[in-house]
């Protein structure tokens, strides 16, 4: 319990800074959204009168209290450019962040652990040296060069899958999945090889333990050493790994949404930078900060979960 | 009939109904009749703010080709953009010229089932007229003093002057002609959930991915309406936009992209329609800041300047070039051809160096803009300094008088008066390029208050001439409009201040 209190007080404190880091940058950013919103025609009255209205001459600090004040009571703001509640902004657009991250994650743990476990089991082999060999092709291709390429097979040429678009799973469900198969392909074929490469390099430390050489003298089926006495203690990295890139690929979803016009967090994000729409971006970077932390909240308690010498140990020091 | 008639009229008509394959396409499918019902889904550049005058700010090419399924206006243009009843079935000019009288049409209603009548239309103009409501579309039309009821089908406009422009206003598709539900404004919900009297009715919008609207089953022109449902979809990269039409996975984009008009014109796969507009490019010569307060130095530059360059290299050819931004012919309005000979003699002339700087945009476009301009200065013996800077900071510079030469547009508008009034009127807080002279004055007053419409075009031609002798400012590229779209898409019939409209398509099956 006392580790999880210290965990938590520690998240508290990230995400407070972030927060604060975030609302002074955004404040010093040049530009001014009165003129965003202003447009071409409108005179330097107009614009003065509009910085008035968002309340943009006030003190930043000011700003920054009563947003915080306001994000404690559930109330984020609004959108400067079009009224609407920054809450109801960010959480109809963090489902459709979230399930490609989750579709991504689940593509990429697919490939990542078979693979990883039989290039451990044949380490050198040429099964090894292939896996080895692809995971670090794709892992070359930036991924928004593998969304256009993937675009360009099954989209354009294939019409196999739509290239753009997103449909709520309230429209069915394959309608909604077939939607996040491009997106999630041009995340996963990056992310399988450093998850595969992990868990391969983790499992053969693991596999040459006495434990599993003295399973392997009794004579246990090599699937039982592999998959319930060997992944275990060889999955820390791996879930370590998967926390870290989970936090990112929701914060770095943005050019994939882009291309993809999937109606994210990352696209209202990089949408609201160009807007200077300061509510959202900060609600947007809040969002992004809170899901890091959960994440690795998550990962830490998921670790003492699988060793108990991991609480033990922080309890105890 | 005058000259300038014939070309504006050739203009208006939807001056290139354009790629003969687009149009023998819509003129052979056009004969079999529209096929109803089915769903048509647009590509969109940008999110709508939203649908309220005074929350909503002024609508884009994208706000409005949304708004028009939903909301309508009094008049509205013809393809041949001359003025046809619509909401209003008629309308008079007081002899004065002061005064409009408008009968409405009778059996209209909102979507929830309200009446249609003079109180909605003098609500929502005199919302917008109020200073205190701050509205972004008062600017266009502050000649009008108010609008009142004369009884339940008829609307009384009380202009402060003669003002040709009213009409136009009035058949524009801007927030102000466009009228919206008085009761969902007073209750605050227009903005994000708007009610018109429009052929569609608004659905969903699922913010920066699309808005759903559905056909009105009690419009009042409900013969004109074929689709059952439009899909919105936003995407706002152009390259994804057009490969989504590529794909199928739209039936039809709005695009100004240079490089996928070019593609899609190749591509037999798809249908290309284009419209001339009016506005267009313009460059800002500020004529406060020395050197540029020298009509010499001014002139040298205009010289300099290669209008054809810029639009091969910027538009690809897609826009045409232009002396003046107005949809119709002037004549000679002194344009300052692209002459590097005369520029250098002119620099000669001034006697002095020459050092200028451009504020631009960081986009390629904005980036290319400027070199092309330092390019052609340098050869004409002038120092260019290119300052890139984020779109809001150049409008902003622009405003506090920041900066000396920057590029800027005329926004499209059937009638670009009131915008070339707002540039040249010394009191005008508009007049970005601080050049204040009497002539201008006199002109822009005289275009104001022009009691009939030829005396206005008139009078803006003799406004673009003065500009183009004085150079404060230099007419760029004209605007023009393409849309690409499925060869299953048919029923266009044209835009208006580069809004197509969509709701008046249909799709043929298969």
């Amino acid at each position: 319990m006392r580790y999880l209190t210290a965990r938590l007080g520690h998240l508290l404190a990230v995400l407070f800074s972030v927060t604060l880091l975030t609302f002074m940058l955004v404040n010093v950013l040049p530009g001014d959204i009165a003129y965003d919103i202003a447009g071409l025609d409108a005179s330097e009255e107009e614009v003065q009168a509009i910085r008035e209205d968002l309340g943009l001459n006030r003190p930043v600090i000011l700003r920054y209290i009563e947003w915080l004040g306001g994000v404690l009571t559930g109330d984020w703001g609004h959108s400067y450019r079009t009224g609407e509640p920054v809450l109801e902004a960010i959480m109809s657009r963090f489902p459709v962040s979230l399930e490609l991250v989750i579709i991504a994650q689940i593509i990429a743990l697919l490939l990542a652990v078979p693979l990883g476990v039989i290039s451990a089991l044949r380490n050198n082999s040429r099964f090894d040296r292939v896996v080895a060999i692809t995971g670090f092709f794709c892992l070359s291709i930036p991924n928004f060069l593998m969304a256009i390429i993937l675009i360009y097979i099954f989209g354009l040429w294939l019409h196999w899958l739509p290239v753009t678009g997103y449909e709520p799973i309230s429209e069915g469900l394959w309608d909604n999945v077939r939607n996040f198969i491009l997106p999630s392909l041009s995340f996963a074929l990056a992310e399988w090889t450093v998850l595969t490469r992990v868990l391969r390099s983790d499992m053969i430390g693991v596999l040459q333990e006495d434990y599993i050489s003295m399973a392997r003298a009794k004579g246990m089926p090599v699937h039982r050493i592999l998959w319930v006495h060997a992944m275990r203690p060889s999955s820390f990295s791996l879930i370590t790994l998967l926390g870290l890139q989970v936090g990112a690929l929701i914060g770095g979803s943005i050019i994939i949404e882009s291309i993809f016009a999937l109606p994210g967090v990352g696209r209202l994000l990089i949408g609201s930078i160009f807007a200077r729409d300061f509510m959202i971006i900060q609600g947007c970077i809040t969002l992004i900060a809170l899901a890091y932390v959960v994440i690795n909240f998550t990962v830490d308690i998921c670790y003492a979960l699988l060793d108990p010498r991991v609480r033990t140990a922080r309890a105890h020091g | 009939m005058l000259k300038r008639d014939i070309v504006f009229t050739h203009l208006l008509r939807g001056t290139a109904l354009v790629l003969a394959a687009s149009v023998a396409g819509i003129a052979g499918i056009a004969q079999a009749g529209p096929t109803k019902g089915g769903t048509l889904t647009v590509g969109l550049e940008t999110d709508v703010r939203g649908f309220d005058t005074v929350k909503g700010g002024v609508y884009g090419v994208s706000g409005r080709t949304v708004a028009g399924a939903l909301e309508e206006p009094l008049i509205i243009y013809t393809p041949d953009l001359k003025y046809a009843p619509h909401l209003a079935t008629s309308w008079t000019n007081s002899s004065d010229g002061k005064t409009w009288t408008m009968k409405l049409r009778q059996g209209v209603k909102f979507h929830d089932g309200s009446d249609f009548e003079a109180s909605d239309v003098a609500k929502h103009l005199n919302r917008i007229l109020d200073p205190k409501n701050k509205s972004r579309s008062r600017g266009f039309i502050t000649a009008i003093k108010n609008a009142e009821v004369v009884d339940s089908h008829t609307v009384r406009f009380n202009l402060v002057h003669p003002w040709q422009g009213f009409l136009p206003a009035m058949a524009g598709r801007d927030m102000g002609s466009l009228i919206e539900s008085p009761e969902q404004t007073v209750a605050g919900k227009q903005n994000r959930n708007p009610i018109g009297t429009g052929p569609y009715i608004f659905q969903e919008w699922r913010g920066g991915d699309r808005i759903i609207v559905t056909k009105n089953p009690n419009y009042w022109d409900k013969d004109k309406i074929h689709l059952d449902k439009i899909i919105y979809r936003i995407l706002p990269d152009p390259q994804t936009r057009y490969q989504s039409l590529k794909a199928g996975d739209v039936d039809l984009i709005w695009t100004d992209r240079g490089s996928s008009i070019v593609s899609a014109r190749k591509d037999k796969s798809v249908v290309v329609y284009e419209q001339a507009g009016s506005g267009g490019g313009l460059f800002l010569l500020n004529a406060s800041k020395p050197p540029l307060d020298s009509e010499i130095v001014r002139q040298a530059v205009r010289h300099a300047m290669n209008q054809k360059a810029v639009n091969a290299v910027l538009w690809k050819n897609t826009r045409p070039f232009a002396e003046h931004p107005m949809p119709f012919d002037c004549g000679d309005v002194n344009y300052p051809h692209h002459s590097i000979e005369k520029a250098k003699a002119l620099v000669k002339q001034y006697g002095k160096p020459i050092k200028l700087q451009m504020i631009h945009t960081t986009t390629p476009r904005g980036r290319e803009y400027g070199e092309i301009n330092q390019q052609l200065l340098k050869k004409a013996g002038m120092e260019l300094e290119l300052l890139p800077v984020d779109q809001n900071i150049l409008v902003k510079r622009v405003f506090t008088n920041n900066y000396m030469m920057s590029g800027w547009r005329i926004a499209d508008s059937v009638d670009v008066g009131p915008q070339l009034f707002g540039l040249s009127f010394s009191k005008s807080p508009y007049n970005i390029t601080r050049h204040k002279t009497p002539m201008l004055d006199k002109l822009s007053l005289g275009m104001r208050m022009a009691k009939d419409e030829k005396t206005r075009k008139m009078m803006q031609c003799k406004m673009a001439a003065y500009i183009n002798k004085t150079s404060n400012m230099a007419f760029g590229a004209k605007s023009n409009y393409f849309i690409i779209m499925q060869p299953n898409v048919k029923g266009m019939r044209g835009f208006s201040y580069g809004t197509p409209y969509v709701w008046y398509l249909w799709k043929d099956k298969g």
